[in-house]
């Protein structure tokens, strides 16, 4: 299991170093990344109030340690989307929030919209998710899909491998 | 369990074959615990088990079940309440009490998991 104790060490030992080798100037990458996880942070809070999870940096460096692969996925959305609220369904559902409904309306070259709702398995409200950029729909990449006595399933949320 | 029935489904999926098989039991079994396959520790919610770092899960059909286990082992009673589910490269083994309508229903809820494809492409 991993033991890095920065937020660089957790985005280079996942494997997902192009998040900071890519970005111009590479230096910036991590200020960058720790905005957008401080936004992320912003808008749980306004949303979820007590409810809402940790996202601080050392919350990140934590589950990293301990659920390498999840937070790996997470790296990969926190690459290709600029939108905090899809970043915070991305980690809701690693929290194990379930996908209890995906509208998606797509007109080319036109419009694109997505709402996706999220149910908690403890009882508590749903969270309804809401994106108009495409690029958002990339993250539907990390989720899982199943059959369960023939009826579909939304289910997991996992990394894609790099090519080796 | 002793003996059981053992059921090997080739996955692209390394380690995250033990959550997509433990995730598609859930779907059986609400209520199911987990156990580490190699300490035994215990886990309420599917998403508190930390699968990168086990070859092996126990998924019991609720926390009854697994106390029955865990204090009593492979009695009558505990019979398909429990199903273990192990990773090897390239290979998932479900072992189960028996093959019945439920656990069928199980495995091929496993087997469509596996199918999706997200587990074996690779981005560049």
């Amino acid at each position: 299991m991993p033991n890095t104790n920065t937020l660089e060490g957790a985005i280079r030992d996942a494997g997902e170093g192009w998040l900071i080798d890519m970005y111009a100037p590479p230096e910036q990458a991590i200020p960058h990344i720790r905005r957008t996880l401080a936004d992320v942070d912003a808008l749980a809070r306004q949303r979820l109030g007590g409810n809402a999870p940790d996202l601080s940096e050392e919350s990140i460096i934590h589950h990293y340690n301990r659920f390498p692969l999840k937070v790996k996925g997470f790296f990969q959305v926190l690459g290709g989307t600029r939108s905090s609220e899809i970043l915070l369904m991305a980690w809701r559902i690693i929290q194990g929030m379930e996908i209890k409904s995906v509208l998606l309306n797509y007109q080319r070259q036109e419009s694109f919209a997505m709402q996706v709702t999220l149910q908690s398995p403890y009882g508590d409200d749903d969270e309804v998710y809401q994106s108009d950029r495409i690029q958002d729909f990339a993250v539907f990449r990390h989720i899982g899909t199943m059959e369960v006595s023939d009826r579909p399933v939304f289910d997991g949320f996992y990394a894609l491998r790099r090519g080796q | 369990m002793i003996g059981g029935v053992d059921i090997r489904i080739n996955s692209a999926a390394g380690k995250e074959s033990l959550e997509i098989a433990a995730r598609a039991i859930t779907h059986l079994w609400p209520d199911a615990v987990f156990a580490h396959g190699e300490t035994g520790e215990r886990y309420d919610y599917v998403w508190l088990v930390p699968f990168s770092e086990m070859d092996e899960v126990f998924v019991y059909r609720d926390s009854d079940s697994a106390d029955m286990w865990f204090e009593k082992g492979a009695v009558p009673e505990a019979h398909n309440t429990m199903i273990h589910v192990l990773h090897d490269p390239g290979l998932l083994t479900v072992v189960v009490d028996e093959r019945n309508p439920e656990m069928d229903t199980a495995l091929n809820a496993i087997k469509s998991g596996l199918a999706d494809d997200i587990h074996s492409i690779c981005t560049v």
